[in-house]
């Protein structure tokens, strides 16, 4: 099968999984947290790498699985219901989870 | 804003699947024509992109539907997290602080106010008609 097919698959795959995770969870945030953690490191996983491998399960699954956009709404609307204090501490659990996982994946990669 | 979060069935998921795929080439698309630079612009644009396009349909109150299939699938396909902690982490090892720092910032800061901006424009936009 072609890059481009095989791209697709695993984006549907990994999407589907993402939204399987966010409706898992109480509370949509844990489920985008959860993703975009374990994406990040297993992205980092597969630094160095290159290849039709690197793009269907990189760029197609590890970056359909996690998302920017869901974990922007949901900041926001942490903010509006529970106060600007808890979506700070959201955006951190993110964004020092989600770099030190990245990190640790490329760390194991080399 | 409501966060109802219903039961998910296969035609749901199918609808995810679907707007996550052309979210997901849509990027793939824009990385492999966009300039390779040191910082990553192409991953930027996209995620602000992603940010302001959900803003809209959060701000139209649109059908579960479309949301489904251009919030969660289209809008969460199009832009990535993984890619943009691995590029800023890459950015740190390389000794480029300064430009990590920036896109962090650039990124979520960015994401933020291009959601926010679209959801109430798209509001404002919505009371006058």
């Amino acid at each position: 099968m072609s890059t481009a097919v095989l791209f697709a698959l695993v984006a549907a795959a990994a999407t589907a999984l993402r939204t399987v995770a966010v409706h898992v969870w109480p509370g949509a945030e844990r489920g985008t947290l959860l993703v975009n953690v374990a994406g990040s490191f297993a992205l980092g996983l597969m630094a160095g790498l290159t290849g039709p491998a690197v793009t269907i399960i990189g760029t197609g699954g590890l970056g359909a699985l996690t998302t920017l956009s869901a974990f922007v709404a949901d900041t926001s609307a942490i903010s509006d219901e529970r106060g600007v204090g808890s979506s700070a501490v959201y955006v951190s659990l993110t964004l020092v989870g989600g770099t030190l996982a990245a990190l640790a994946g490329i760390a194991l990669a080399v | 804003m409501p966060r109802h979060i219903p039961q998910i069935t296969p035609a749901m998921t199918g609808l995810v699947a679907v707007g996550g795929t052309a979210g997901a080439g849509t990027r793939w698309a824009v990385l492999t024509l966009g300039p390779s630079t040191t910082f990553p612009w192409s991953v930027l644009i996209v995620n602000l992109v992603g940010c302001a396009i959900l803003g809209v349909l959060v701000g139209r109150a649109v059908h579960h539907r479309a949301r489904l299939l251009v919030g969660a699938g289209f809008c969460g396909g199009l832009t990535t997290f993984s890619t943009f902690t691995v590029e800023a982490a890459q950015l740190m090892r390389g000794g480029h602080l300064g430009m990590a720092a920036t896109y962090l910032i650039a990124s979520v800061v960015g994401g933020l106010v291009c959601f926010d901006r679209a959801r109430t424009m798209t509001m404002a936009n919505g009371a006058a008609t």
